[in-house]
């Protein structure tokens, strides 16, 4: 028999590494918003981090990018679906105009408690997990909401 | 187009008196990111799976103990079912919300139009769908 007296901590996720989904999606800065639509509808996501030819992070987009920066969009945001989607199209703009040059990071090794900090901190509800300038993970309040559902009832916080 | 036709409509909704955590654990298992809490059929608020990590867990309180009523946020982005999808966009966009609360009839909650929506509409209409949808609106319309 296997001693089943192990304790939480053992097990328990306590790291980034712990609860972050390791495949990463990515998309080039030199991509079409095509392509980047397309990519974004086939896996179900809602932004990637962008990478460049190196495989380092140099920016994000996410579909609030694509519809507050979007270029074939009219300028006063009312833009939608009279817009003339040729005025700049889907095909023409590159990832590398609607993206936001940042990549908001944290590392593999950073705790769950400072993970819910960044969240709390940035008003983001997501991260690239990035071991030096490459992302390895992406991490969201969702990952953090399956270990708050998965919790049994009544245990102690 | 009105937003009533592209909204999400299968909703996760909460009473305001439910725990953190019953209302986590539907998130989960519906595999969505937001739920609306509503009072006799009218949306009250809103909680996201980020409210739940920011104003629960990182306050160290019991998800178990606290209620949905004092973390979701009570001041809900609203339009009307009627309303076209050109105002949603702007009204999402002036307000910075990624989500917008649909009502009908009696301000009763019809479904939410979330900014990935609203993306789905736009690739349709990059690829001519949408154009054959807006021709077919009037006749959806007039038999509705």
């Amino acid at each position: 028999m296997i001693a089943e007296s192990h304790e939480n901590a053992s097990t328990a996720p306590s790291t980034v590494r712990d609860v972050m989904e390791r495949k990463v999606v990515a998309v080039s800065p030199s991509a079409s918003v095509r392509e980047l639509v397309d990519l974004l509808r086939r896996h179900g996501i809602s932004g990637v981090p962008v990478v460049d030819e190196d495989g380092h992070a140099v920016g994000t987009v996410s579909v609030t990018d694509l519809l507050w920066r979007g270029q074939w969009f009219a300028p006063d945001g009312a833009a939608l679906p009279d817009a003339d989607p040729d005025a700049r199209g889907l095909d023409e703009a590159s990832v590398r105009d609607v993206m936001t040059p940042d990549v908001f990071g944290v590392g593999p090794d950073a705790t769950l408690a400072e993970l819910v900090e960044f969240f709390a901190s940035t008003g983001l509800g997501r991260a690239v997990v990035l071991e030096g300038r490459t992302p390895v993970g992406i991490v969201s309040a969702a990952d953090l909401l399956e270990l708050i559902a998965d919790r049994p009832r009544g245990a102690a916080g | 187009m009105s937003v009533g036709r592209i909204a999400t409509r299968v909703v996760a909704t909460a009473g305001r008196a439910e725990s953190v955590l019953d209302v986590a654990r539907r998130m989960d298992e519906m595999n969505v990111g937001c739920v609306v809490v509503v009072e006799d059929g009218e949306p009250v608020g809103i909680v996201t799976d980020r409210d739940i990590v920011t104003r629960v867990v990182s306050k160290e309180l019991d998800v178990a103990e606290t209620s949905v009523s004092d973390v979701m946020t009570a001041q809900l982005r609203m339009v009307d079912e009627s309303t076209p999808i050109e105002q949603a966009v702007a009204t999402m966009s002036d307000a910075g919300a990624r989500r917008l609360v649909i009502t009908g009839p009696e301000s009763r909650l019809v479904g939410i139009l979330s900014i990935d929506d609203v993306m789905e509409l736009l690739v349709e209409e990059a690829q001519g769908i949408g154009k054959v949808l807006r021709e077919a609106a009037p006749r959806f319309s007039a038999s509705a």
